[in-house]
């Protein structure tokens, strides 16, 4: 076993929160996280005073060696209150003053503010500026919070939200499957009468893997990164994933060791400080990723390649910065296992004996030239238009 | 006899008006006029220039001056036919309505005695409606000067201008749909944004269907335009307006109904109030059905909202402060709906 050490920094950059799903899929987890939005009601909300699990139940349709698929469904029941007047206009305001301008602007601005630039990025707000606290009432909680199914009692002006959430999803990887767990929920009031409600479940199947029982040639990687997120916040990690694929496998004669490449995307499960909206978020960053595995002198291609990470160890640093340890290892199979697979015996492969029969080809407009001699004897004149 | 010619003289000199020098004002302009000015400073958009037996106005004109031609023309016709709801025009010497100055003109006016506009009262908002009826009552029978560059509808121009609009409005939802909204403001645009829309689409239909295409369908001229507290006195004879360089023509339905949208959410859209209004005005104007429906077209128009999207959008304000505008206008539309479905079954239910 062979070990290297690395260290490196890493942008990550949100996604886009998306609706009524957002899944993120590694070895060994997936992440889920169900969203709704709605207009609840036709009045302004006052406040959301409560969020109540009425249901979180799963069946697991498919199953084998590498994979399974989940089939499940999430209940809740918000309860929310409505203004019972309309307010009182909460900052000095000038109506007389904005109607004015808008009409005054209608014919006199300039027309060099077109659609083009517009459609490309008609914000000038700086984006620094954009996050600005919410005023409308927000909930956040763990999982494990929920009431799982009580009816809350009932107060006076309460209305409710029934949201059903229905969910599927594969989840990868070799192991035994620990139950779906509901790790976040959010309610968030979005508008005059808009709700909105997210939830984040992690499916889990992961089989330990004991680094010292390995017999093939294995490489791990310990791994130091600082993940710094753009244009978030971060107030709790949920959870770190690593994804591998597009793997190439090659051989460096001068250092006389094999080359493992990957496209590797890491992603980070979080709940963002930035409150008001979608809280419960991915942010994710793709990246190459260089194996050299040094005990592996042959120059033979590879029957297969195994690789993986484990996460240490995760912190955050401030507000927009992770420090996170992992492993990421590598193993090769040289050979093929025979009791296992099916391989092709010497004597039936096929052998290719003789080679391909000689095309011949025909001369320029030959097939034309035979065509006219069949012809009968006529007076047409033959018309060739060559174009350059 | 060398004395008395030297004094004679003196005499004589003094009797021609001195030019005062007045902070930023051309000494050439005052030239241009007969009067004679003891001191002047500047007040807001002009200079008050105080004569020996009376108190003049001195305006400052950036622009076309066809188009300050065709204005001043347009306030001097209507001084003649009684109309005091604009400060009379002084002539200069050659008779002419300005003086030009470089690339700037001036015009004097005389300069009126009254009490600032009190926007609280009721009084105060039902003289202007009045001034306005008046105003409109000689646009009616007045055919419409045509300049060789007005190729275009006046009706047409705001039209357009208002689908442009609503066209920006409609890229900026677009474009936050792409995004992850970051604060209240993003997140009560995109709520509201296609009521609102649909609320400007409906309104430039109506505009379109009401359809004051022949020329005497309904009365256009220029727009008095500004209806702030600044540009508004109250004088013995009514309300006068300061400033009406406007330069912008349209149909004289627009004045009220901007002049109603301004003040109305200060009365907390009260029907009422509107429809009194409206009765104090039709007492002079009589409305056809074509501007019925373009009076109600236009008040439907969601100016406000497009206008803070604009401010948002630009960064021309504080993201709280826009913010807390829009839900404040957003609680207001129901009174305005209110408001509106009044209006209109008051008008066409007649």
């Amino acid at each position: 076993m062979k070990k290297e050490d690395l260290a490196q920094n890493m942008l990550l950059f949100p996604e886009k929160p998306g609706y009524p799903w957002q899944v993120l899929e590694a070895d060994g987890e997936t992440w889920l996280i169900v969203r709704r939005k709605e207009k609840v009601s036709a009045h302004p909300l006052s406040e959301v005073s409560g969020v109540s699990l009425k249901k979180f139940a799963w069946t697991l349709v498919y199953e084998n060696a590498e994979k399974c698929f989940y089939r499940g469904e999430i209940a809740f029941q918000v309860n929310y209150q409505e203004m019972e007047s309309t307010p009182e206009k909460t900052e000095a305001q000038d109506p007389w003053m904005e109607e004015y301008l808008f009409n005054e602007l209608l014919l006199t601005e300039k027309k060099e503010e077109g659609f083009l630039s517009l459609e490309e990025n008609p914000l000038s707000l700086k984006e620094e500026n954009r996050v600005v606290e919410t005023a409308f009432s927000t909930l956040l909680l763990d999982g494990a919070e929920l009431d799982g199914g009580q009816d809350s009692p009932p107060l006076v002006g309460n209305k409710t939200w029934e949201v059903v959430l229905p969910w599927r999803s594969w989840l990868r990887g070799k192991g035994t499957n620990k139950p779906p767990l509901l790790k976040k929920v959010h309610v968030a009031q979005i508008g005059l009468s808009t709700l909105l409600l997210e939830a984040l479940i992690k499916l889990e199947r992961k089989e330990e893997f004991d680094f010292a029982k390995e017999e093939d040639p294995l490489t791990v990687v310990a791994e130091e990164t600082i993940f710094e997120i753009t244009q978030d916040s971060v107030c709790e990690i949920m959870g770190l994933s690593t994804e591998r694929g597009l793997g190439k496998c090659s051989y460096e004669a001068r250092c006389e060791c094999l080359l493992l490449q990957y496209l590797k995307k890491i992603s980070l499960v979080y709940v963002s400080s930035y409150q008001g909206g979608e809280r419960l978020s991915l942010a994710s960053s793709v990246g190459e990723e260089s194996i050299r595995m040094k005990n592996c002198a042959e120059s033979l291609y590879p029957v297969g390649v195994t690789s993986g990470s484990e996460q240490v160890k995760w912190g955050l640093i401030g507000e927009n910065k992770i420090f996170s340890q992992s492993k990421s290892f590598c193993k090769i199979q040289r050979e093929l296992e025979e009791e296992k697979g099916e391989v092709i015996p010497e004597s039936s492969k096929p052998v290719i004996k003789e080679a391909l029969p000689f095309i011949k080809r025909n001369k320029p407009g030959e097939k034309w030239l035979k065509k006219r001699d069949n012809l009968p004897n006529c007076t047409f004149k033959t018309v060739m238009t060559i174009k350059i | 006899m060398g004395m008395l010619y030297h004094r004679q003289h003196l005499g004589r000199r003094r009797k021609t008006p001195e030019v005062v020098q007045i902070a930023g004002l051309p000494p050439q302009v005052l030239q241009r006029y007969e009067i004679e000015i003891k001191e002047g400073e500047k007040v807001k958009k002009c200079w008050r220039l105080k004569g020996v037996n009376s108190t003049y106005g001195l305006w400052e004109y950036q622009g076309d001056l066809k188009i300050l031609d065709e204005v001043l023309e347009w306030r001097e016709n209507l001084n003649k036919k009684g109309f005091t709801g604009f400060l009379p025009l002084s002539k200069t010497k050659g008779g002419k309505n300005y003086v030009q100055s470089g690339q700037r003109a001036y015009y004097l006016t005389a300069w009126p005695e009254g009490v600032p506009f009190n926007l609280q009262q009721d009084r105060s908002l039902g003289q202007v409606v009045e001034a306005l009826s008046v105003l409109h009552s000689y646009h009616k029978n007045w055919a419409v000067k045509k300049t060789a560059e007005q190729t275009e509808k006046a009706e047409f121009v705001w039209l357009k201008a208002q689908q442009e609009r609503l066209t920006k409005l409609l890229a900026f939802y677009r474009y936050l749909l792409e995004k992850r909204l970051a604060n209240d403001y993003e997140r009560l645009y995109v709520e509201s944004f296609e009521d609102f829309y649909r609320r400007g689409q409906e309104a430039i239909q109506k505009v379109v269907l009401a359809g004051c295409d022949t020329e005497d369908s309904c009365g256009k001229d220029f727009l008095v335009g500004n209806f702030l507290p600044d540009n508004l006195l109250e004088t013995e004879k009514g309300i006068l307006f300061w400033e009406t360089t406007y330069r912008q023509k349209g149909l004289s339905i627009q004045d009220l109904v901007l002049f109603l949208k301004m003040y109305l959410p200060l009365k907390k859209w009260d029907g009422k109030m509107a429809r009194e209004m409206l009765v104090r005005y039709r007492e002079k104007v009589d409305l056809n059905n074509q501007e019925k429906q373009m009076f109600l077209a236009q008040f439907s128009f969601p100016g406000r909202y497009c206008f803070y999207a604009e401010q948002y959008f630009k960064g021309a304000e504080e993201v709280n402060t826009l913010s807390s505008k829009l839900m404040n206008y957003l609680y207001e539309v129901s009174g305005y709906d209110y408001c509106l479905e009044k209006l209109e079954s008051w008008l066409l239910g007649e």
